[in-house]
This record gives structure tokens, sequence and C-alpha cells, in this order.
């Protein structure tokens, strides 16, 4: 093992390609991520279905728990998809997204999120080829 | 006369050489640990790389790996600091150094929260350790516990340290500090609501009672009136629902407010304890 | 007083020889180590920096070079820092030193060479292959290397196809194997079409879904488009209608949801084969370590 250990040393220079100085780091455990109940005010529409999306969650999503067992959650994808395309498409996507939901077999089709979520953007379903990104089902999506 | 003083004066010159090359190694090894000591740890680093390159007898094999590994822990590039950490254990001369080396590698397990790896070493430290290094080991088996999240068995191995140990008394504060996330659990069960209400979230508590108690009171409703299909999709989709989130939320509430609680230790450790850290 | 001296005379010869032979010993075993002694003379700098080289430290082999190559005019060494600057993927920075040894150094070819392998590494196919076309720096020893990475820069990139004779010509027996088979592998990527799939699922719900490889998803809209449509007919023939018409216009509204997913998987699959075609390029592409040539004098 040791033997292993000093002949893997040129893998380690790696990070001494850049100076680096003294850091320190934290003690903290990892905090839960909470949810952001942030507000658009960018324009009557944002500010309008900002409302709407606060209040839902405020009165339903956040006291039925974690049903969904995607990353951004179903009512995310919709309110996104409506943001990136139009009220049409983003309805078509939702029901799309929630017919992939029913599927009981769905483990292995989706890379997993840090959180334990199969991983499932908006970018891969606007029928636009070049936002499409490819991630292998057995990776781990982390930002 | 005068061949015998230019005798005398060519074996000076030729001792001095001899010790002139003893004392470049040193005054190398001083100028490395000056850099180390300034804070500069790349280009200590480097310095101690040079002193390793140019010490053919290696004499100071186990220091330069000592401190290049230090170095690199001041950095928080613990992966390469383990790795110049085992290299100092193979050339540590005494059971001291080999000990202390030991330690700094499950001192920068630690930090770098791999705690079962920590907890392995310590084990198999634990082994072959004298009656006072056993002491040292229970202070850092403390340490590891606590960056696990463990406070209970942290106070435990600190009390084996010193009954009164100060971080004993900070880990038992932490023990009980802390929310019972089964209890919140259990009573969420029984009612909608009072396991939210347990960790101080009350508005969370009432609204959950609320739904829980509307959708119950219309599923029963539903059976009552024979409505069977609409029971169903209301228990199901509705009642069930919030019913789960309830207990969802009042562990979620539980576990977040116990993160808190173990992070304002754990900061408090950081900035303002004055003992030994990893 | 003549037989004293003669006295000393005979015993000193012993003596003598002794001490000669003793400071002899000491000042050889002192010029060897004085050699030494200082670790920042211009040559234990490049020793050192060699040594760093080899170990792949190259940010502190590059600084203890620089302070070599003040003192001292090396080709080796420059050639040494602008390779360890291409290692550490700073391009830019290793392309300009390259070109520093374009002239009058016996390490030209090979410089040309590397500065022209900089550019491909810098991801910008087409810029590589420009400067190759219009470069009057071309290294006459690295010619096949250079068409090799040529054709290796069309196979990554999106929209082009490498020359199949080409390929016959440049590379060996079992790399032209593999090379070939990626060579087909993209030219007919059997892609799916994504009209077929939305026509198939306006027809059966969830048959475009399959054609495009979800089988799962498609049999899980085939059946829940059924459900909502027996129920919207159920709900008619027993007169309830507004819940009739409730659940038919969720069936619509999931039956346009089928069609739409089943182009979007269309796409989807699509890019995956893009994506598999690429990485297992990258992988095989990388193993032959891009074909690279190997120079002796950089392990010294």
């Amino acid at each position: 093992m040791f033997i292993i250990l000093l002949s893997s040393s040129p893998i380690y220079c790696q990070s001494d390609w850049q100076r680096w100085g003294a850091k320190e780091i934290s003690y903290e455990l990892p905090q839960i991520e909470k949810k952001n109940y942030s507000f658009n005010k960018a324009g009557f529409t944002s500010s309008v279905m900002s409302t709407f999306q606060n209040t839902y969650y405020f009165l339903i999503s956040d006291l039925d728990g974690d049903n969904c067992p995607f990353h951004p959650t179903c009512s995310n994808f919709f309110a996104e998809s409506v943001k990136e395309t139009n009220i049409f498409q983003g309805a078509l996507m939702f029901a799309d997204r929630f017919t992939r939901d029913l599927n009981l077999f769905k483990k292995g089709h989706y890379p997993l999120y840090k959180t334990g979520k199969f991983y499932d953007p908006v970018t891969n379903y606007k029928l636009l080829s070049n936002e499409i990104k490819v991630i292998p089902s057995n990776q781990i999506v982390n930002q | 006369m005068i061949k015998n003083i230019l005798n005398i004066v060519f074996i000076l010159s030729a001792f001095s050489n001899l010790l002139f090359a003893q004392n470049e190694l040193s005054r190398q090894r001083d100028f490395a640990n000056n850099l180390f000591e300034e804070g500069l740890f790349f280009d200590a680093v480097t310095e101690y790389k040079r002193l390793q390159y140019f010490d053919k007898n290696k004499i100071y094999e186990y220091d330069s790996n000592y401190k290049i590994a230090l170095s690199y822990k001041r950095g928080t590039k613990f992966d390469e600091a383990i790795n110049y950490f085992s290299k100092a254990v193979l050339s540590s001369r005494t059971d001291e150094e080999k000990f202390e080396t030991h330690v700094q590698i499950i001192r920068t397990n630690i930090l770098r929260k791999t705690t079962d790896r920590a907890f392995q070493l310590l084990n198999e430290l634990d082994k072959s350790a004298s009656y006072t290094q056993k002491k040292e080991i229970n202070y850092w088996r403390g340490w590891t516990y606590m960056f696990a999240d463990k406070w209970d068995s942290a106070a435990f191995y600190f009390s084996l340290v010193d009954y009164d140990h100060e971080l004993k008394n900070l880990a038992n504060d932490v023990k009980n500090d802390k929310y019972s996330v089964t209890f919140a659990k259990v009573i969420s069960y029984i009612l909608p609501g009072p396991g939210q209400f347990y960790t101080g979230n009350y508005l969370s508590g009432l609204m959950s009672l609320g739904w829980t108690a509307l959708w119950g009171y219309l599923t029963v409703d539903a059976i009552i009136d024979e409505r069977v299909f609409d029971a169903f999709a209301i228990g199901d989709l509705l009642f069930l629902r919030f019913y789960r989130g309830n207990i969802q939320n009042a562990e979620k509430f539980a576990v977040e407010k116990n993160i808190e609680i173990a992070n304002k230790t754990l900061r408090y450790l950081q900035n303002n304890y004055k003992g030994i850290k990893p | 007083m003549l037989t004293n001296k003669h006295k000393s005379n005979t015993a000193l010869p012993n003596l003598n020889f002794i001490k000669s032979a003793i400071i002899i010993f000491i000042l050889l075993t002192a010029i060897t180590e004085g050699q030494t002694t200082d670790f920042f003379t211009p040559q234990n700098r490049l020793n050192f920096g060699n040594h760093l080289f080899s170990e792949k430290d190259y940010l502190r082999a590059i600084g203890e070079f620089k302070s070599y190559l003040q003192t001292t005019n090396n080709d080796t060494i420059k050639f040494k820092m602008a390779f360890a600057l291409s290692e550490m993927k700073r391009f830019q920075e290793a392309g300009d030193n390259f070109k520093g040894l374009f002239f009058i150094s016996s390490l030209s070819e090979e410089a040309k060479f590397e500065f022209l392998k900089t550019n491909f590494l810098d991801e910008d196919s087409k810029t590589f292959r420009d400067i190759i076309n219009n470069s009057p720096f071309l290294p006459e020893k690295y010619l096949q290397n250079i068409n090799q990475l040529k054709q290796i820069s069309l196979f990554k990139e999106e929209n082009t196809l490498p020359d199949s004779n080409e390929i016959s010509n440049l590379f060996s027996e079992n790399e032209k194997i593999e090379l070939i088979k990626f060579y087909l592998r993209k030219k007919n990527p059997e892609y799916k079409s994504q009209g077929t799939a939305a026509l198939l699922s306006a027809i059966i719900p969830g048959l475009g879904k399959i054609y495009a490889g979800e089988i799962g998803d498609g049999i899980t809209s085939f059946l829940f488009t059924g459900v909502l449509s027996f129920l919207a007919y159920d709900n008619f023939k027993a007169n309830h209608d507004f819940r009739a018409w409730l659940f038919t216009g969720l069936a619509a509204w999931f039956y346009g949801g089928n069609i739409y997913g089943s182009a979007a998987a269309a796409q989807n699959y699509n890019a995956g084969i893009k994506f598999d075609f690429q990485n297992d390029l990258n992988i095989y592409l990388n193993s032959k370590n891009y074909f690279f040539p190997e120079y002796e004098f950089l392990d010294k």
C-alpha cells in the first residue's frame, strides 16, 4: 500500500500547478438547502407569476412534503418551463413531465442530483437540440 | 617552517570544506523553516523539496517530509498532506516521531471530514499505544466524534481524558440542547401538528393540522355517502399527502434545528477554543 | 649539528609522506563536496529543475529553469519550459515560448510540432486546420503526426468527416481498424426522426416514445391517456357532464403532452448518440495519447 502511495505522488502535483496560500476550512456541518421565495419584479407577468408561485409554496408545497422524485420538482419544472418558453409549450412540457413521473421504472434513466433525486432539467425538453446536456445515468450532478 | 605552516593551512581548509557541505544543508533547512514560519507555504514546500533533492544521505528526510505535509495541511490540500505524512512515517527515526506523524494523519482526516477513516486509524494506533499516548488518542477520538455529529460519544471520550474536560462539558451541552428527531416523528404520526410545535414551527404546525383536518373530514364524508371513488381519490391524493408531509416536516425541522445547534458549537471551537485543534 | 640535521632528515620523510597523503585525500573529498555545496548555482538549479520536471511539478520546475536561463542559453531547457506550460494547459504561453525556438535551434522541428499541438489542444479545431494549411512552419520530421492530428480534429468537430483514404495511409493496421469503425459511426449515426416520433404518438399514444427508445415512458403514456379517456367516456355515459368534460380536457392535454414528449425524447436519443460517440472517441484517443511523439531528451 505504501508503494502505491509513494508512486502516486506525480498525480498529486497537479494541485501545485497554481500557487496556493494558507486557507482555513469551516468546521461546520453542511446545511440543508432551503427553498428560496424569490420575488421577480421584472415586469407585470413575472410579478404575478412569482406571487402565485410563492403562495403555492407557502400554502401547499411546504406542507405536503417531498413527493417528487425529480430534482427540479414538478411545480418548479412547470414554472421554469413557462418562464423559458411560453405558457402553451410549458403546459405540454409539464404534461410530459407528469407522465414520466408516473413511470415506475425510471431508475437508471436519469443521473442523480446531490440530494439523491433524479436530475431532469428543463433545458433538455425545449426542443432545442443545442441546449440538451447529456449526463450519464451513473453520474452525480452537484450544482 | 614555511612548509609546516602551509601543511596546517591545507589541513584546516580541507576540514572546513567538509564542514561547509554539512552546514549548507542545515542552512537550507533553516531557510525553508523560515519560509514556513512566515506563512509562505508554497515556497516552503519548494525549499524543502530542494533540501530533499540535495540531501543524498537522507539526514533530513523525516523533517522535510513532515514539514512539507504540514505546509499542505495549512493550505487545506489534505490529500497531499496525508501522502507526505505517510512518507514521513516511513522515514521516522523514533517511536515518538512515528506516533506524532500518525496523529497528524488522523487530524488531517478529521479536517477533511473523512471521519470513518479517522476512526479506523485511531483504532489501529490504539493497539500499540502507551498509557499517555492513549490519552491523546482519546482526545482525538472525541474530536472525530464531534465532527461526525455524535456528541454523546464525544463527551464520553473527553471524559476519559479528563473528568471535567472543557470539551466534555461542551459536547454534553450540545447533546442536551438537541431535539429528539424520533420524538418529533412519533407525535406527528399520532396527531398532525404537534411535531412541528415541538421545534417551534407553530405556523407550519397549524397549517398541517388544518389541511389534514379538512381532507380527513371530506374523506370520511365521502365514505359515509358511499362515494367510494371520491373517498379513495381525496383520501390518497390529498389527506395522505398532507399527513405524510406533516411527518416529513416534523423530522426536517428537528434535523435542521439540530444541525444549527451543532454548528454553533463547531463555530465556537473553530474561532474561540484555545486548546489543540485538528 | 650536522648529525642532528641528519637524524631529523631521516625521520621526516615518513611523517611527511603520511601528512601529504591525508591532505591530498581530504582535499579531494573537499573539492568534490565543494562542487555541490551552494544549492543555488545555475547548474544546481538546473538539476533540481529537471528533477521537479520528471515529477510533473511543472510550476516549480519552470521557476528553476527561468533562473538557470538567466545565465545560460540552452534550447533543451527552453523547450522543457514550454512543454511544462503546455502540460499545465497554459496553451497561449506555451505557444509563445515554442515560437521562440523555431529558428536557429537544434529542436526547431520539435518546437514547430509542439506549437501546432498547443493549437490542437486549445480545442479550436477549425483554427488548427487553418494554421496547418497556411503555415510556412510545418516540421518535416513530424509531418505524419500533423496529418494524423488533422484527421483527428475532423473526427472531433461536429459537422465534419475525416478522409477515409488518409486514415488508411497514416495509421498502423490496428489503429486503422478502430478509426474506420469510428468513421462509420460518425458517417451513419442512426438518428431517430422527431417527426416520426410525433406522428407515431399521434396515432397511438406512447408509440413515439417507444420508437425513441423510452419503452417504460411509452407504456405509461399509453396507459395514462387511456385511463383518462376511459374516465371521460364513462362519465359521459353516466351523464356526469362536468366531470366528463374535465376528464376530456385532461385527456386532450396529456395526449398533446405525449406527442410533444415523443419529439423531445427523439431529440434526447440523438444527443445521447452524439455524446457516446465523443466519449468513446476520447477514451480511445487518450489511450493512444493522441499519437503524439515522445521525446527522449525530456526524460533526462
